[in-house]
């Protein structure tokens, strides 16, 4: 039926500068997994003439109350992580329009488990910003300089 | 010949004209004059006459006439004259300038400010140099001067003297009057307000309200800009029926710490007769200095109220996310290399409430742990292998616990968890096998944990977690995407230990969803490890649009296989003797930027019914246009439906508003905005925020109902109006944030913009 | 300078031809004419001179070249030019009025200061005072028919001129300010 395993991602840039939030989780696990496929990645800008430029412009997450109950009794809490990113040329022509990642998670709540619910929205944030990561690899991969 | 001139000048493209010439360079810049006749002397006073116009690098002048002396600087126009000074412009009969000085005086003039679009009329006005001119007996506001008509602003502000400082961009009122469609509603004898966005600054955003409880109520917020890191926002607020409330924000900002102290106090609240307050403190400081690396790092976030009726009474004052727990923890965190250790006290204020009591969370007084992880190691010569050694020391309390017979009370606990793990992978494949030890001592301060008040447990827990991902070339509807097809195995096995006679402080089952589904304990916290030997199979499929490289679809199923039954169970649960859990199915759709659904179903397929599901739908066709709905079903728990919207409506009668640059879809428009959380069991909204905003290109008005359950019977109803004048008060008010936070893609009318440069006012 | 009034005029050009009847001297191909440190250029030139000692210039420029004048100030090491399709000069009042196309420039030493133009220009040596007056005639190097004037202000005595310092290094910067979590 067609499937072939998957190749590795060709990225049509050897040296790109990451540039604004350098060092959220995201950014750091983007430039890790950049650097595993051969490119060279400069935090803030650096020596090396790069091809493309990177602007991370917001990383952050939400919490936000979708579910409660009469008495104030919080039941479902939906956890969010909002990605916004920008690729242009050296010389500030855009490669890719500045667009926002946004994934959402719905996680029971109560009160009564408020320290277990704290462990897992931090398992959730990682699962999302994993998933974040990947997508992003994949866009970066479809530039072309 | 310099060595400056030898070498050919290098030109580098500049991106953007130049706002301000060097202080030096200023000093030599040419003067231009034009004119019918130019009488001059050298070195002396020119005098233009007929259509007159004076250039110099930062001003422009014209007039019927005008004497310029060129070594003072003195410049004097009388008839029909105008000032173009760094895009603001005064326009009036006569002016007397110095253009070295920047120092003058212009007889009547109106005058149209660049950055805020604001504009106004004065009997004289006086330029003080570096920026800063006094406007006296004169009017200010941001509202549009229709050409020829006379100008009648919907809003403005008339004083005897207003400051304008160019520098700060700040503008000061003395005895200034407010007056919104000409009737004056506030006066004060010394305002503040921003000139441009930058500066949060004054009179903010009043805003009146009607509701059930309190009656007629006015906020009136003043925020007073200490100092470029300091701020304190004042909202004092006005109830008919209950009284003052003062509420104060204070803020702070130092290159090593931060924090905001938020609090607020009501003298005999005659709601329940007696004083009503609250607090809230965070604060966040890297204490490097002290141990030499900036690794020691503390954080405390206090969050206390007077009485447990407080949330009720005072609906949305707080800004803690659970309105009847709230969290008082003080943390201090200290990384060195690969350790990590963190020392903290955490605590809560659970508010009581008689028809739904809260069993509150063990207090941690202290929890303190010690993380080392290493990267990258190698073991049996293999490297690619990490490790991560977690110890913790906590001891549960209860708050004011008394010892009775079937109440867990308060104890210690000890753990240590070594976990190894390395990761084979390849970009179509990997496997990750993962050995941890969780190992875990308690000791109960009364009750006999079986034959002594102490007990331990250690269990070994080994998973392995394998994925796959094939790709190929589809087309479906037309459109050719890249689908994945990823299969992935997860195996874990946990031996069995009778736990049930341990005491539980913190563990408790986890919500049904992917990340879930492949980990290796069933229940969240470290009381409880589940006997769980089971095998994960999972496989999800992703559309990818191969131009952009973004998800468009991806599907996701999942199920999970017990080899044996799970009997660790938690207080008062039972053991899992199902052999195939439910299935996870996960959907998740953008087919194209206007449209994104989203969707998790927990499904029992031999009872065939499904005991958690959720579907959200989000359609943004356009800025300012977002509809989105949810609806999150936990059975026999909560059905809960959730729509959000923010809608322009002059489209649905008149002809759709064009975005307008900071000015949403331009003036004159309606939008309905609004969010409802319906619960379907108690088949009644429990939380409603809806309303409409009117954007009058230089107000926008804003009326908003609220209504919030605070118990099975009643619920406090709440109509909010909120008035903010364009550029002059900046936003504040708290009905704001919760559109804010529960419409995802909900847009402020007025998004922060580019500073404005001055070639867009130019002459 | 106030000396030029009494100093010789003296003329050189390809041809003259001497009118006695209007008393009128009339010099023709490259006319040039100078008194003290007044120096007048021009195709050709008329000059009368009345009964008490006056003189009076007539300069008109060629078909493609201006009549030029140029004069010394009082006292300070600075130039004052002139162009103009005709020129008059009159040694009484010390006046010049330039029409045409007329275009002023002060000189201090070899640096351009001031500049006019406009379609009639007159100026006096003995109080400097100079007038620019426009025309309803919108030519094509100026089309508003407006007089125009540059003036650059008087440097101060003691500043040496600024040393020609690096303009400030500007990087070009995309990024936005750190977004605050």
């Amino acid at each position: 039926c067609g499937f072939a395993l998957r190749q590795a991602p060709k990225f049509s840039f050897s040296a790109i500068n990451i540039m604004g939030l350098t060092n959220t989780n995201i950014s750091r696990a983007i430039q890790r997994n950049l650097n595993a496929a051969g490119v060279q990645v400069q935090r803030g800008g650096g020596p090396l003439p790069v091809q493309a430029v990177m602007t991370i412009e917001a990383d952050y997450r939400e919490r936000v109350v979708t579910g409660q109950s009469s008495g104030g009794l919080v039941t479902e809490l939906q956890l969010r992580t909002r990605f916004r990113y920008n690729i242009t040329a050296p010389n500030g022509r855009i490669l890719q329009e500045s667009s926002e990642l946004l994934i959402e998670r719905d996680i029971t709540f109560s009160e009564t488990a408020a320290i277990a619910k704290a462990a897992e929205e931090q398992m959730l944030f990682q699962d999302m910003e994993s998933d974040i990561t990947q997508q992003v690899l994949r866009r970066l991969a479809a530039v072309h300089i | 010949q310099t060595a400056a001139e030898e070498s050919p000048l290098p030109l580098r493209v500049g991106t953007s004209l130049l706002e301000q010439l060097p202080q030096d360079v200023r000093k030599q810049t040419p003067t231009f004059v034009f004119g019918e006749q130019i009488e001059g002397k050298t070195d002396g006073v020119t005098v233009i006459e007929g259509e007159a116009e004076l250039r110099r690098h930062d001003a422009v002048i014209r007039g019927d006439r005008i004497e310029y002396d060129n070594a003072s600087g003195e410049t004097k126009a009388q008839g029909r004259v105008l000032v173009n000074k760094q895009g603001d412009r005064f326009q009036g009969p006569e002016l007397q300038y110095n253009t070295n000085t920047e120092k003058g005086h212009f007889q009547e003039p109106t005058y149209e400010l660049l950055r805020n679009d604001a504009r106004g009329d004065a009997s004289r006005v006086e330029f003080l140099g570096d920026g800063k001119a006094e406007v006296y007996n004169g009017r200010y506001s941001t509202c549009p001067r229709p050409p020829g008509a006379t100008w009648n602003p919907d809003w403005l502000l008339r004083a005897e003297r207003i400051e304008l400082d160019n520098v700060e961009e700040v503008g000061a009122a003395h005895s200034g009057v407010l007056e919104f469609k000409g009737v004056p509603f506030l006066a004060m004898p010394y305002l503040t307000f921003p000139l441009s966005d930058k500066r949060k600054s004054g009179v903010l955003p009043p805003s009146v309200s009607v509701d059930s409880v309190s009656g007629f109520s006015v906020t009136a917020p003043y925020y007073l800009n200490l100092a470029p890191n300091y701020d304190l926002t004042l909202e004092p607020t006005y109830m008919a029926k209950r009284g003052v409330d003062l509420t104060g924000e204070f803020r702070y900002l130092q290159p090593n710490y931060l924090g905001q102290v938020r609090a607020s106090y009501m003298p005999s609240d005659s709601l329940r007769d007696m004083d009503r307050w609250a607090y809230s403190w965070q604060h966040s400081q890297n204490v490097g200095q002290i141990t030499g690396s900036d690794s020691l790092r503390v954080g405390v976030n206090l969050n206390r109220v007077g009485d447990d009726n407080y949330w009720s009474d005072f609906p949305r004052a707080l800004r803690s996310l659970t309105s009847r727990l709230l969290r008082n923890d003080a943390v201090a965190v200290w990384r060195q290399g690969p350790w990590v250790a963190n020392v903290g006290a955490y605590t809560y204020q659970t508010l009581q409430l008689d028809d739904s009591p809260i069993t509150p969370p063990y207090d941690q007084l202290p929890s303190t742990t010690l993380t080392y992880s290493q990267q990258d190691r190698s073991l049996l010569g293999m490297p690619g292998w990490d490790f991560t050694v977690q110890t913790n020391v906590t001891r549960f309390r209860r708050a004011n616990f008394v010892p009775t017979e079937g109440i867990q009370g308060n104890g210690e606990r000890a753990f240590v968890m070594a976990e190894a793990t390395r990761r084979w992978e390849a970009p179509g494949w990997y496997v990750q096998p993962k050995l941890r030890v969780h190992s875990a001592q308690y000791r109960m301060d009364d009750v006999l944990l079986g034959s002594s008040r102490s007990a331990s447990r250690t269990l070994p827990t080994l998973s392995v977690d394998s994925g796959m991902v094939f790709e190929r070339q589809a087309a479906y509807f037309g459109r050719n995407y890249l689908q994945t097809l990823e299969p992935r195995l997860f195996a874990t096995w946990t031996p069995y230990r009778d736990q049930s006679y341990l005491p539980n402080f913190d563990s408790a089952s986890r919500s049904f969803n992917w990340a879930a589904m492949f980990t290796e304990n069933a229940f969240g916290g470290n009381d409880r490890i589940s006997d769980t030997r089971a095998l994960t199979l999972g496989l999800s499929s992703r559309l990818i649009d191969p131009e952009s490289g973004a998800e468009i679809v991806r599907l996701g199923w999942a199920q999970r296989a017990l080899l044996k039954d799970q009997l660790v169970t938690l207080p008062g649960g039972s053991a899992v003797t199902e052999r195939l859990s439910d299935m996870l199915l996960t959907a998740r759709v953008q087919w194209d930027p206007l449209w994104a659904l989203d969707s998790t179903v927990q499904y029992n397929p031999k009872s065939r019914e499904s005991a958690r599901s959720t579907i959200g739908v989000r359609y943004t066709p356009g800025p300012y246009k977002v509809f989105s709905a949810a609806y999150r079903v936990q059975r026999e728990r909560s059905k809960q439906l959730d729509i959000g919207w923010q809608w322009p409506l002059s489209e649905l009668w008149g002809e759709a508003g064009k975005p307008v640059p900071n000015g949403a879809l331009g003036p004159g428009q309606w939008y309905a905005v609004g969010r409802l959380n319906y619960s379907v069991m108690e088949r009644k909204p429990v939380d409603v925020v809806a309303g409409f905003e009117y954007d009058a290109g230089c107000w926008v008005g804003r009326v908003v109902l609220e209504r919030l359950q605070l118990n099975t019977t009643s619920a406090n109803q709440r109509v909010l109006f909120q008035l903010e004048f364009s550029g002059f008060s900046r936003l504040g008010g708290s009905s704001l944030e919760a559109l804010k936070s529960h419409i995802p893609k909900y847009q402020y009318l007025r998004q922060e913009t580019l500073p404005a440069s001055r070639f867009e006012q130019y002459d | 300078e106030l000396a030029d009034k009494d100093k010789p005029l003296n003329i050189e050009a390809d041809s003259l031809r001497y009118e006695d009847a209007k008393q009128l001297s009339v010099f023709t191909g490259k006319v040039v004419a100078t008194k003290g440190t007044i120096i007048m250029r021009g195709a050709r030139m008329e000059v009368r001179q009345d009964p008490q000692g006056n003189q009076f210039g007539l300069l008109v420029g060629g078909p493609n070249a201006l009549a030029f004048f140029r004069q010394k100030r009082e006292g300070v090491d600075e130039w004052i030019e002139g162009e103009g399709e005709r020129i008059e000069y009159e040694s009484a009042s010390e006046t010049v009025v330039f029409t045409g196309k007329a275009v002023m420039r002060r000189y201090r030493g070899t640096q351009l200061n001031d500049e006019s133009s406009g379609t009639q220009i007159t100026y006096s040596s003995a109080t400097e005072v100079y007038t620019v007056k426009g025309g309803a005639a919108a030519t094509a190097s100026n089309p508003s028919g407006r007089v125009r004037a540059m003036l650059t202000p008087i440097p101060d005595e003691q500043a040496k001129p600024a040393p020609a310092t690096a303009p400030a290094q500007l990087r070009s910067t995309n990024t936005l300010p750190e977004q605050k979590q």
